[in-house]
């Protein structure tokens, strides 16, 4: 009963520190609006996202296109909801790899240091010695370009960090006396990183999955941009600002648009995330 | 400090042999033959045949990575598989390119992020600090890629100041591709900035300097900024990273003649060799760039540097 008050306590007030922060909360209201815009994008899509209309080209916005059409005359609006699922599950997807991956890794660093803690953290540093970006790119052009190869090598570009936190977090709870009391009573390792590493570790978890969000959009809309992602007619945020950057002396609305909606989605992850780890776990703040 | 110099580069040997491994194998992950897709599939046997054994492919994996590596390390990565030539050659014409635009930018985004982040970190709250931080934000969030073309579209096609791309001399050349580039790190560096401030504003050390009377201007600029700028050094260091980054989209976008947009024609065209090379290039300026700044974080901060006398 007790231990219950507390969960909710908590949880109350980082939701009203979440509310209290002005930034957290534009953030999550245009994260919402991207969000409902792509999940319910086949209701919302006025036009269908790559039925080609050439008579109807390079138009700026009116009322039948919200947005204006590109060079075959597709709806840009409806490109751009389209895209946002195509961004969301970029994000999610790569974000899910490099949780599960570094996030294992970072554990059996952290848990059961020696040899494994080693070889694990010389392979991430490996990993980081080229800038993320650079790394996916250098994956891409050995796994060749496609949508789900940009999911993959973005995905293995945020191992390393993930892994790092995992880590300093397992480090940091297996100092806590409870945690070697838990040991010396004879608890199995499962039992101890179930029960006491796993919930601490969640909150920098969280917070870090939000910001690496961000990045991991950046990323992925920039490797399509390259040519090096989503292929045609796919309609992916960073692939509409390339195809139709050719086009931009007759119609400027083609790439500006594409660039807001990746402008606004990782503005959005970046200030949830800044005011979650504001909210969640104050001594981050300087990080 | 040697000691600590010499230390720190003994322990690149393995990163950097770790970074070989995986640009060597980048040729063998692709699917399929590396000659055929060199070649593309139309070519004819004998052109294979003097393709694979030119290649050492005929040869087994292992040997063919320390023949590759041994090579590499005299600075051989072969030649171009498109233009023949050296690729070692080709990273030394373009290497300079982006370390000029690279340059240009890192110097004007501290020349106008720190004082951004002294003019916020002073007036914290303030309209001027709400807008920078906001911009700083945008800033960080905004693709290398759209803000050049919108850059382009607003100073090149609009209003016809600077050219949009290529690198043919003169300064005009740089303006657009350095603003694309400074913005992220202007807007890390005025955050940062603005941050580090702050901390040291709240010191003790400063209520002191305040309480004998010193005017704010020599408390900022000779108490709080000195110390304040020691985690900056790092940032800008931190930059080197996000450059790179930028410095592979802004050059694609901007036709400038550099190795950023020299990888990306090479993977383009499955010109392994040059993207090997690249890759190498690009890990041991990094390696460096991080290197030179963790010296100079030393060399700043009187503790770190006792700590390794």
């Amino acid at each position: 009963m007790e231990k219950g008050q507390t969960v909710t306590f908590a949880k109350k007030s980082i939701l009203k520190a979440m509310l209290r922060n002005k930034k957290a909360v534009v953030g999550a209201i245009i994260l919402l609006i991207i969000t409902l815009g792509a999940v319910f994008a086949p209701f919302l899509a006025p036009h269908n996202p790559i039925q080609q209309d050439l008579r109807n080209r390079l138009q700026p916005p009116s009322r039948d296109n919200l947005l204006g059409t590109d060079q075959f005359g597709r709806d840009l609006f409806s490109r751009i909801l389209y895209g946002g699922r195509i961004s969301l599950r970029i994000g999610f997807i790569t974000v899910g790899i490099a949780l599960i991956v570094g996030g294992t890794l970072g554990l059996i660093a952290g848990f059961y240091g020696g040899i494994l803690d080693h070889l694990i953290m010389r392979l991430m540093d490996i990993m980081l010695a080229l800038p993320g970006f650079l790394l996916a790119l250098a994956i891409i052009s050995a796994l060749g370009s496609s949508l789900e190869n940009v999911m993959i090598a973005v995905g293995i570009s945020l191992i390393p960090t993930f892994c790092r936190l995992m880590r300093a977090t397992v480090l940091s709870v297996r100092e806590n006396d409870y945690v070697e009391a838990a040991i010396a009573l004879g608890a199995s390792d499962l039992r101890v990183i179930i029960k006491y590493v796993l919930p601490n570790a969640v909150n920098p978890l969280i917070v870090h999955s939000s910001l690496t969000m961000a990045s991991s959009i950046l990323f992925a809309a920039g490797l399509s941009f390259l040519g090096m992602g989503a292929q045609p007619p796919t309609p992916e945020w960073g692939k509409m600002i390339a195809d139709n950057r050719a086009f931009i002396r007759a119609s400027h609305y083609i790439v500006t648009f594409p660039g807001l909606a990746i402008v606004l989605s990782v503005l959005s992850l970046n200030m949830v995330g800044d005011g979650l780890r504001d909210a969640l776990d104050p001594r981050m703040k300087n990080l | 400090m040697e000691k600590y110099i010499i230390r720190r580069l003994l322990m690149l040997i393995p990163v950097l042999l770790g970074i070989s491994i995986f640009a060597f194998s980048i040729l063998h992950l692709t699917p399929g033959d590396p000659a055929l897709m060199m070649l593309g599939e139309h070519a004819p046997p004998q052109q294979l045949e003097n393709l694979r054994r030119s290649l050492g492919l005929d040869e087994p994996l292992p040997v063919q990575y320390f023949n590759w590596l041994s090579r590499a390390v005299q600075l051989d990565f072969g030649r171009s598989l498109r233009s023949n030539a050296l690729v070692i050659n080709e990273i030394a014409n373009y290497l300079p390119n982006t370390a000029q635009l690279a340059g240009s930018a890192v110097f004007f985004s501290v020349l106008i992020g720190i004082p951004i982040g002294i003019i916020s970190a002073v007036r914290p709250n303030s309209l001027l600090d709400n807008v920078a931080m906001v911009g700083a934000l945008a800033g960080v969030g905004m693709p290398a890629f759209w803000q050049a073309i919108m850059f382009i579209l607003i100073f090149s096609v609009t209003l016809g100041w600077f050219p949009s791309s290529g690198k043919l001399g003169g300064a005009a050349y740089f303006v657009l591709p350095t603003m694309t580039l400074a913005t992220v790190s202007t807007a890390s560096i005025a955050r940062m900035t603005r941050s580090a401030m702050l901390e040291v504003i709240s010191q003790d050390y400063i209520r002191t300097a305040r309480s004998k009377g010193l005017n704010e201007r020599r408390i900022v600029y000779r108490h709080a900024l000195r110390n304040a700028l020691i985690p900056v050094v790092t940032i800008i260091g931190l930059q080197a990273g996000a450059l790179m980054t930028g410095a592979v989209l802004t050059e694609t976008i901007f036709a400038w003649p550099g190795i950023g947009r020299m990888i990306v024609e090479a993977i383009r065209q499955k010109d392994f060799p040059v993207v090997q090379g690249v890759i190498m290039t690009f890990a041991v300026s990094y390696a460096l760039i991080n290197l030179f700044v963790d010296i100079l974080y030393a060399y700043l901060d009187p503790k770190i540097r006792v700590k390794y006398k």
